[in-house]
């Protein structure tokens, strides 16, 4: 009798279990194929202005492009801001002007990345039309680094800050040759890694690293190379994001104060 | 016919061929558990070190950090198109974390379920069906009772079939085995809920890249549903397999054996020789179908579940074929 009941429990278990399991592999099967793609498709509707360089050049109003990696898109900033956000804020308080501010950071962005970008024809016309483009590039060039270990490290130094110059180089021609009278801003790298592995050397490598970048940025008599490795250096704790590598919103005012005040004077001067 | 299945499946249960699996889930399942625990409270600590926070109570300002990092990145017009839904995806889990207040680091006993299964459907599962299958011909054949089966006057197709609907039976056994002990052993160190978390699915290899567009998120329980969906299938597969060495070998652990080394050194080479195409038509390489789901695996051109449900199916089909003509002509007295 026992035998009898174990017999059926364990059909109508089994039977259930089949036909549950048969839905949930077909339910597979569906999700990882069958049906083609149709949704996503949708093309955005751009809304960037694209106004002649000429018809731009209003002396009422104050463009500003923000390009480059995470830090000039603003990651971490807990406010979503980021130091364009903080910038357009501050400018606006200090100018009658109408200040308009484009931001098309792009997180994990090297310098090859940017300059592919660059090819864009909707990037030239807004780079022909601004007063300013800020630029924040080079931190995951460099990243690529931290993996190393020390002994190579040296070597694999001077053959990245090589490639990541020469491309700086194109950026900046690339830059002015869409527009040749805009102010670039460069935004120098900051470690954030100072308290983690405070290694001399690293610390030398960024310094030689923000070193270069500055005399090539500042050969070009418009251009500006912001540092902001001193901000960071004794407030680690105050300035970066919990994830430990993009400054917070008070590591973006920070910067973005820096910035205003380098060049705050060029607008209101006119 | 009903009848030969059932004494089947008793042959099965009385040999203790069930308790020993049983016995090694329990094991098994337990030790995971604890050492997930484990190591995941070693991750909080390590965080809470890294960047001075406590992983219990800052989560959730890191999470809408990142919502807003990804609400940014949606917006951004010169974004790639098609990372977006899997962002949006990604936004959605968020959200529902923050929501339910459940800290995407922790477990639950309906996340561990899902991940035992999908752990285990390459390796240890398909040992556990062997250990079922493995004698479950060649036992009869060693110990003689085949004879004795086979004077009755039943025919031969009838035994064998009665004997594979056994088997399939005790997989499905097996599976729910699984799934109940994981559930309520992993539910002591992570709590019982967690069955209607979103999960992201919905993969798919376009050429010889993963294809983001399609990305969906779907409850954690039917993402189980179907993780165990492709386990029985794989069970199946597996179980036919050696159910066809099984009837080829006359001596249970040489049967063993044989499916034991075929399942192991098919996992060393899908790493040593996965540049040789052929290897890809081999059963034992096929047997991560979970991975589709969950997007976790190298993308290979031509290489996607129809791809490795349709080998799977051709192996259970010929040695199902095999098993059977072999049996239907063998002469069993000598």
């Amino acid at each position: 009798m026992l035998k009898r009941i174990t017999w059926f429990s364990l059909l109508i278990i089994t039977a259930a279990g089949f036909v549950a399991l048969s839905i949930g592999f077909f339910k597979a099967q569906q999700v990882t194929g069958g049906r083609t793609p149709t949704a996503g498709k949708t093309i955005k509707t751009e809304n960037i202005p694209t106004k002649t360089a000429a018809a731009a050049k209003e002396s009422n109003a104050v463009r500003i492009v923000v390009m480059g990696d995470s830090v000039a898109k603003g990651t971490g900033d807990e406010k979503g801001k980021g130091f364009s956000g903080y910038l357009k804020d501050y400018l606006k308080n200090q100018t009658t002007k109408d200040i308009s501010v484009e931001n098309i950071g792009i997180d994990g962005l090297k310098t090859d990345g940017l300059l592919e970008r660059l090819q864009d024809q909707k990037l030239h016309s807004l780079i022909a039309a601004s007063d300013m483009v800020v630029i924040s590039i080079g931190g995951n060039d460099l990243r690529v680094l931290r993996s190393r270990g020390d002994s190579t490290k040296e070597a694999g130094f001077g053959n990245l800050e090589g490639i990541y110059l020469n491309n700086l180089k194109e950026l900046l021609k690339g830059v002015r040759k869409s527009s040749t009278d805009t102010y670039i801003v460069f935004v120098g790298l900051y470690n954030p890694y100072l308290d983690a592995a405070a290694s001399y050397e690293d610390t030398q490598l960024v310094s030689t690293w923000n070193y270069d970048t500055q005399r090539l940025i500042e050969a070009d008599p418009k251009a500006i190379f912001i540092p902001t490795y001193d901000i960071f250096k004794f407030s680690l704790n105050r300035f970066i994001a919990s994830d430990g590598l993009h400054p917070n919103s008070l590591g973006y005012q920070a910067i973005s104060n820096r910035i205003a005040k380098s060049v705050e004077n060029v607008f209101n001067g006119e | 016919m009903l009848r030969l299945i059932e004494n089947e499946v008793f042959k099965i249960i009385f040999k203790k061929r069930l308790l020993i699996v049983f016995g090694i889930l329990l094991v098994l399942i337990t030790a995971f558990a604890y050492g997930q625990d484990n190591s995941l409270n070693r991750t909080k600590a390590r965080l809470a070190g890294r960047i001075g926070i406590t992983a219990s109570t800052d989560w959730k300002k890191l999470c809408e950090q990142q919502i807003i990092d990804l609400k940014n990145r949606l917006e951004s017009p010169y974004g790639h198109e098609e990372d977006k839904p899997a962002t949006r995806v990604r936004i959605e889990q968020l959200q529902y974390y923050l929501e339910n207040n459940i800290n995407p680091l922790d477990s639950s006993a309906a996340k561990f379920t899902t991940q035992f299964m999908e752990q285990s459907i390459f390796l240890f599962l398909p040992l556990l069906i062997i250990i079922l299958a493995g004698d479950i011909v060649s036992g009869e054949a060693a110990n003689g009772t085949i004879k004795l089966i086979l004077t009755r006057n039943i025919p031969r197709w009838k035994v064998l079939l009665s004997k594979l609907a056994a088997l399939l039976m005790l997989e499905i056994i097996v599976l729910l085995m699984a799934a109940v002990i994981s559930a309520a052993v992993s539910g002591v160190f992570f709590g019982y809920g967690g069955w209607t978390a979103p999960v992201a699915t919905g993969f798919r290899v376009i050429g010889d890249r993963l294809e983001t567009l399609g990305v969906v998120n779907v409850p954690q329980w039917q993402y189980a549903l179907m993780v165990y969906g492709l386990a029985y299938f794989v069970s199946i597969v597996v179980g036919t397999v050696s159910f066809m060495i099984s009837v080829l070998v006359k001596s249970t652990s040489a049967s063993i054996g044989v499916m034991m080394s075929a399942l192991i050194g098919g996992n060393f080479l899908s790493h040593f020789m996965s540049d040789w195409k052929i290897t890809r038509y081999l059963f034992m390489v096929n047997l991560r179908l979970t991975d589709y789901l969950a997007g976790s695996f190298q993308p290979v051109a031509g290489i996607n579940m129809a791809f490795s449900v349709t080998v799977l199916s051709v192996w259970a089909v010929a040695a199902l074929a095999i098993s059977f003509v072999y049996f239907m002509r063998q002469d069993i007295l000598v």
